[in-house]
């Protein structure tokens, strides 16, 4: 240590000259206008070693210093190819006087405020961008995405679904027929018509919005509202507002950015901890679908009045389907302690919303009592239903449809406000 | 050894170095004797634990600890976030020189000189195709197996740039590494993923409720993909290691397809007993919950059925990590155990099934339980467990390997090459 002089700084590093492989232990002289590299031999133990040679000796601008990442070694790069790595971080800045605030990234990763605002940061963004921002975005792009282009999508499920249990309808041609008119002044009125297209099936009592403007609605439903045709109207509306504000859509685009953001934060982790982020995923996706009915109601509102009904039309919809779901669930009940005790045992098709030939009008089997006359059924068994009523809390936001009351209420305020 | 009687006490030297060298010997024929029964359990394992006369042995270690990265990761998605990606090859570039100037093995440790520029061109590239794939796809089901075709089609020449940018960019010791690979070796790799492609055209997958048998031919595609699986994990690593050198060291592993093929055959038959085992808790369980909750609570409520799911959730998961530890480790091994560089470094590597798992259970629950936060913590422990499970033995030196100087081409030539280049790795 002999030859070092007083006014230079003096580090350790590893010293490879990029052109072999080789590894010397030197020293580097670190003056204000000039680096020398000095190799070293004998034990690695820095007191007994010896200084063999100069290596290499550049104007301390020529140079390279490698920004700072974490505690990680700094590389000390020279204009010939030649290679320092220090270890010792604190020792490098001291030695060529570096400014780390001149590393505005290193700086932010190092100063603990901005950690911790970066954390809130993106907390807040992923919040915001869940929202407001994903949705506001997808419903922007779906609104750009003539109807056409989701018609070969509409037919390919509609497809799917007619060969898996969405069997085609046994409703008479002329009450079809009937509906097809009402549907088709609906959709004038909503502006949509040679846009949109209804279809019958036998399946679950339910009506669905398909890609590219083609509406399904099942017999049961059709059933269930034969006494009071602007229940089904009202329904109908409620799915020509999730055509107009292109809903599927709107729910392929959030869940693909959703899957992409969660990608890219979780982009470090693999296997199982992977699969665990599908969860998040998930909760949007549903919680978006839950908002997107909402609005679709709100439209079915708007459209009712235009055409000269009354969203009170929806409250009673959502309560005779809410009594029909109520009397298949109290008739299976029912069913299954009478096939417990001795006695004849009921017939196990008979309400099942599975056997939908029984809703049709088919002459063969008149339609099941939940599908006709549910409130029937339901009178005086208020006490069989206490032991639901508090489970609905829990599972809020599992629950794609707001809660019943929720939207019966919301439909007789509009019916009110009107 | 114990001696057996009072005679054997009394030793002189002379007679003790020879009873010395016995031990040794009957040490030597003891490793040798397991080492054959090892063999036939497991060749490439055993092959690590021979040792090679005057061979040194280096093992990589890991020096990042969860502390730093997690300000590293924090800023760096942030940033990511908030320009809406376009920060995301810088974050890349930070991240991953954080995890190779960590890495160390004989003193030395290693860098990543990738330019943010192709990465961020690779990755517009790509997301313009995604988004272009994406709603032809989703919007119309009977072109997506044709796109998918096309996207097969493309993968060697995608592959094999992303490689030769991504190698190109990582250096050790100052000399660079070098992916030498060209598009028909991709093609060799590649092509079960256009036949599968090309099957997907033909018979797309279809469910039919009323005739099943229709629906058949749809699992054509998934089986043969299925079947290939094995063959492109392994003539994928093999490709990388085989074309690549570090400066102008080659690299290459002499593993054997069927050795991966093998690997897989189990996990196929543990998959499958792990599916039985499931099914079978799932009615134990199911008929469990009924007879102590009784049937109609448990048809009633829903947390009954989240009971379930937690059951079966629960177990479903450490299957699949056991399963996919179980992969990861064996074929990583198998195919680095036989990996060398240049003529007198080869790769040990040591990867245990049970640390992965152990490893992945605890990184679930972690990441779990602090809402994400622990992901930088996870990405280190991963790292550190999976670098310090590989060592190098070393006949001679190190020092041997030379720069290829004709890489060092001109500037123009690199502006040229960094141009075709790009970065397609997520």
């Amino acid at each position: 240590m002999t030859n070092e002089s007083p006014l230079a700084d003096s580090l350790d590093v590893s010293w490879f000259d990029g052109v072999s492989s080789r590894m010397r232990n030197a020293q580097l002289e670190v003056t204000a206008t000039t680096v020398r590299v000095l190799a070293r031999e004998g034990t690695g133990q820095r007191d007994d070693d010896t200084i063999v040679d100069v290596i290499a000796e550049q104007p301390a601008s020529a140079v390279k210093i490698s920004t700072r990442i974490g505690n990680s070694p700094y590389r000390i790069e020279f204009p010939d190819g030649g290679l320092a790595v220090c270890t010792d971080a604190k020792s490098v800045e001291r030695a060529f006087r570096l400014d780390l605030r001149s590393q505005w990234l290193s700086r932010l990763e190092r100063a603990s405020v901005f950690v911790a605002i970066a954390l809130a940061g993106i907390l807040i963004a992923l919040y915001v961008g869940y929202q407001r921002f994903i949705p506001a975005a997808a419903g922007f792009a779906a609104q750009q995405i003539p109807y056409e282009a989701e018609r070969a999508l509409g037919d390919a499920t509609l497809g799917a679904l007619r060969r898996n249990g969405f069997w085609y309808s046994n409703l008479k041609f002329e009450e079809k027929q009937a509906i097809s008119k009402e549907f088709a002044d609906l959709a004038t009125a909503a502006g949509l018509s040679g846009v949109v297209e209804l279809q019958f099936s036998r399946a679950r009592p339910n009506a669905l919005a398909l890609p590219g403007g083609i509406v399904l609605v099942d017999d049961s439903l059709v059933a269930l509202f034969r006494k009071d045709r602007s229940m089904l109207r009202a329904v109908l509306a409620h799915e020509l507002g999730h055509v107009v504000h292109r809903d599927t859509l709107r729910l392929l685009l959030t869940g693909s950015a959703t899957a992409i953001i969660v990608g890219a934060i979780a982009g470090d982790v693999s296997g199982v901890s992977g699969l665990m982020l599908a969860a998040p995923t998930l909760m949007t996706t549903l919680s978006f679908k839950r908002n997107i009915e909402a609005q679709a109601d709100v439209y079915a509102f708007e459209l009712l009045r235009k055409t000269g009904d009354s969203p009170l039309a929806f409250a009673n919809a959502m309560r005779l389907m809410t009594a029909m779901n109520d009397c298949v669930a109290l008739r299976s009940a029912d069913r299954a302690v009478a096939n417990r005790s001795p006695g004849p045992t009921f017939d196990r098709f008979q309400d099942d919303p599975d056997e939908l030939s029984a809703s049709s009008e088919s002459p063969a089997r008149p339609p099941a009592l939940c599908f006709s006359n549910p409130e029937a059924y339901l009178q005086g068994r208020d006490e069989d239903f206490d032991m639901d009523a508090n489970e609905d809390g829990a599972f809020i936001y599992l629950s794609t449809h707001p809660i019943t009351d929720d939207r019966i209420q919301a439909a007789e305020t509009a019916a009110v406000a009107k | 050894m114990q001696p057996l009687d009072g005679s054997k006490n009394a030793l002189t030297p002379e007679t003790a170095e020879p009873a010395a060298s016995d031990e040794i010997e009957q040490d030597n024929q003891e490793r040798a004797a397991q080492s054959l029964a090892e063999v036939r359990f497991n060749m490439a394992d055993a092959f690590t634990r021979m040792r090679q006369r005057d061979e040194r042995v280096y093992a990589f270690t890991f020096t990042g600890q969860a502390g730093e990265y997690f300000r590293i990761w924090i800023v760096n998605t942030f940033l990511a976030l908030i320009t809406l990606g376009l920060w995301s090859p810088w974050a890349k570039i930070r991240k991953r020189q954080f995890m190779l100037r960590h890495t160390w093995v004989a003193d030395a440790n290693f860098e990543f000189h990738a330019r943010p520029w192709p990465i961020l061109r690779g990755r517009l590239i790509a997301g313009t195709l995604f988004i272009a794939y994406w709603f032809t796809g989703n919007l119309n089901p009977k072109y997506a197996a044709l796109i998918a075709f096309g996207v097969a089609l493309l993968a060697p020449w995608f592959v094999v740039n992303s490689l030769r940018f991504n190698m190109a960019n990582t250096s050790y010791r100052n000399l660079r590494f070098a992916f030498d690979g060209r598009l028909q070796d991709a093609v060799v790799v590649l092509w079960p993923l256009v036949l599968v492609a090309a099957l997907t055209v033909f018979f797309p997958l279809t469910f039919n409720a009323k005739d099943w048998q229709a629906s058949l031919p749809g699992l054509i595609p998934p089986t043969v993909l299925a079947l290939c699986y094995p063959y492109l994990t392994a003539k994928f690593r093999l490709m990388l290691i085989n074309r690549s050198r570090l400066g102008n060291a080659p690299m290459s592993s002499a593993a054997h397809v069927r050795t991966v093929y093998g690997i897989f055959f189990r996990l196929f038959v543990m998959g499958l007993a792990s599916l039985m085992a499931l099914l079978l808790w799932v009615v134990i369980a199911g008929k469990g919950l009924e007879v102590i909750v009784g049937r109609e609570e448990v048809r009633r409520t829903q947390w009954a059925l989240i009971g379930i799911a937690v059951t079966v959730a629960l177990p479903a998961g450490a299957a699949f990590a056991a399963l996919s530890s179980y992969v990861q480790s064996r074929v990583t091994n198998a195919i680095l155990n036989l990996t060398t560089v240049s003529t007198n470094v080869r790769v040990l590597s040591r990867l245990k099934m049970r640390v992965l798992f152990k490893n992945q259970l605890f990184n679930a629950f972690a990441i779990v339980l602090t809402c994400g936060l622990a992901i930088p913590w996870a990405a280190v422990r991963t790292a550190k467990l999976r670098t310090e499970s590989v060592s190098l033995g070393v006949s001679g030196e190190l020092d041997d390997f030379v720069a290829d100087t004709a890489a060092r081409g001109t500037a123009s030539a690199d502006a040229a090459s960094e141009f075709f280049s790009l970065d397609i790795s997520i």
